[in-house]
């Protein structure tokens, strides 16, 4: 599990996060002066319990929150409004709960991946040019997909398939950066450890650096290059997964919590 | 309960279970029932319950006749037979041609007495002459059967253009996607004030600006088709679930295409529902805004009506009726296919 072996676009980090602050109105601190960088083709986990600030940081990384201060680059460049729509072209997303479109086939959802792309009359007749079906369908089948499955609508497809779909979705702009938000939460454990492989490979065929939240310690030491630890909104562990010692799991979530239990640590 | 009895432990049989009914609820019964009582009052109803009485005793025959049971027996009386038949006196016809009879028609002649006064003795003078009639056996079915035809169409226009005018407002309207707070407000207060005037009133005045006929109909109707569907379908959309919107959005996709593929797909079936409602709606008030000249059946109903033609009222009546039911079939038949 080599951290750079995949050709990249950008020489540069393809993600800089650097003091990302973030407090809701009269509400908890939920991100505090969070800096780090994701080099190019590199598997990186975001690992902390529910409320330590994982969602928040990865939906401000692609703009769909507002940070109170700090700043994110992608592949060298700042986001601002002004550039958000073109830099979020860059990035590719897996959500929780999978955020499909589930009166869409799967094809479609997958296809919606390039809407900014589209000439308006295509998108409202949603017209996708031939070459862009074939990206699709060949993303579906690489996902493990089938046939059958392509004009299927998302809602009677299973949780790992519909995940599959989200991740053929992230993939078609051949993002350089892929951001999962617990993509498995709502998974069975072994459907779970299918989607993480599945994720992890696709990322390193495209050469695309992952950076992905979880909540599970032991999916993170199957997956991650490396981990980075968070709590109450501040990082508390960043190395890879050797390093990731009982002291380093009791600063990340705390003592005295049942995630202790050796099944989950083993 | 008072906070002593909350802080103090104790066991289940210390609980308590809060009452159904407590005596705010019986004060609120008995405020609706002086309430009721005096809009009975204004409403005159101790005068409905003295007419129906009355109309019960006729029935059974405990009482010679009642204004009721007179009322609806006379109209019953000169409702029975249906017109189904159209009779035209032939002198009325243009370029009438006795060899050339419309489909299942025949000549009729009769001879009835006619006045006229004669000017040179001044004196009403009778005398018999023969007029022919030109008897269409189904003649006037067909032509209400026509009628309802139009008010259908008028309906069918009339939520067409509602569609097709509500599903720009609602983007505006739906409070997540306008594209400015002011047009919100603005199209939220015009969909209201269009919900606000009934079709028969808005009907009137169109009827004035674009004279008889279906043209008025069908705008009265789309007006306040827009205002009931512009608003559901806005609040549809901004009651539509947020994740696959933030999944579209974060493609770097703007508001047209996040509204294509991640809210249309949810709302579609609510939509094709509310459609159907207001079609629905359409047709049924399509008869009734005829009666102040917007065309369809409606306009033939009230003709009839204040000529005292009750047979052919009620077949106007009865085609109405039929019609709804037929189409309510169709459209459960419909709306099962589509959702």
């Amino acid at each position: 599990m080599q951290s750079f072996e995949s050709p990249a676009a950008c020489a540069e980090p393809v993600l800089q996060v650097s003091g990302a602050c973030k407090a809701f109105p009269n509400g908890p601190t939920v991100l505090d002066k969070v800096s780090f960088d994701i080099e190019p083709g590199s598997f990186c986990v975001l690992l902390g319990a529910s409320g330590s600030g994982k969602t928040t940081l990865l939906r401000s990384v692609i703009g769909l929150n507002k940070l109170d201060a700090g700043s994110v680059r992608i592949c060298g460049v700042e986001s601002s409004p002004k550039n958000l729509r073109r830099i979020r072209r860059k990035v590719g997303m897996v959500h929780q709960d999978f955020g499909l479109s589930g009166r869409l086939t799967a094809a479609r959802n997958v296809m919606s991946g390039t809407a900014p792309d589209l000439p308006i009359w295509r998108l409202m007749l949603q017209a996708y040019p031939e070459y862009m079906q074939r990206k699709a369908c060949s993303l579906l089948s690489r996902v493990g997909l089938e046939a059958g499955h392509v004009n299927r609508l998302v809602n009677g497809l299973s949780g790992g398939q519909k995940q599959r779909v989200g991740i053929a979705r992230a993939l078609i702009n051949a993002p350089k950066l892929i951001l999962a938000d617990e993509p498995v939460a709502s998974l069975d454990p072994q459907t779970a450890q299918d989607v993480m492989h599945l994720l992890r490979q696709m990322a390193k065929e495209q050469g695309a650096a992952v950076l992905c939240s979880l909540h599970q310690i032991n999916l993170s030491r199957t997956f991650a290059d490396r981990i980075i630890g968070l709590r109450e909104g501040r990082i508390v562990f960043d190395g890879p997964p050797g390093q990731l010692s009982q002291e380093a799991l009791s600063r990340i979530f705390g003592t005295g919590r049942d995630v202790f239990s050796p099944s989950m640590v083993a | 309960m008072s906070d002593v009895t909350q802080n103090q432990p104790s066991g289940p049989q210390h609980w308590d279970v809060k009452p159904a009914f407590d005596w705010k609820t019986v004060l609120a019964a008995v405020a609706a029932f002086a309430l009721l009582s005096v809009s009975a009052h204004r409403m005159e109803l101790h005068r409905l319950s003295s007419q129906l009485g009355e109309f019960l005793q006729a029935s059974v025959g405990l009482k010679e006749s009642s204004q009721v049971g007179r009322g609806i027996g006379s109209v019953a009386q000169q409702m029975y037979p249906l017109a189904i038949a159209e009779r035209t006196p032939v002198s009325l016809i243009d370029h009438f041609d006795p060899d050339d009879l419309p489909l299942f028609s025949h000549l009729e002649t009769d001879t009835i007495e006619e006045s006229a006064l004669d000017a040179e003795t001044m004196q009403m003078t009778t005398r018999l002459v023969e007029k022919t009639y030109l008897v269409e056996p189904v003649g006037y079915l067909t032509f209400t059967l026509g009628k309802m035809l139009e008010t259908v169409e008028m309906a069918v226009w009339a939520s067409l253009f509602a569609v097709l005018i509500s599903l720009p407002l609602a983007w505006v309207a739906a409070r997540n996607f306008t594209p400015h707070p002011a047009l919100y407000g603005l199209s939220r207060s015009f969909v209201s004030f269009l919900r606000a005037v009934p079709e028969l009133i808005s009907a009137l005045f169109l009827v004035l600006a674009f004279g008889f006929g279906p043209i008025a109909g069908i705008l009265a109707l789309a007006l306040h088709s827009v205002g009931f569907l512009a608003k559901f379908f806005a609040e549809d959309i901004e009651a539509a679930d947020k994740a696959p919107q933030d999944a579209i959005r974060a493609t770097g996709a703007g508001d047209l295409a996040v509204l294509r593929l991640a809210v249309l797909p949810q709302v579609l079936p609510s939509y094709t529902a509310l459609t159907f409602y207001i079609l629905d709606r359409n047709i049924r008030m399509g008869t009734v805004i005829g009666l102040v000249g917007a065309g369809g059946i409606g306009q033939e109903l009230k003709g009839r009506y204040d000529m005292f033609q009750y047979d052919h009222v009620a077949t106007i009546l009865l085609i109405i009726f039929l019609s709804v039911l037929a189409l309510d079939a169709l459209a459960a038949k419909l709306r099962r296919k589509l959702i």
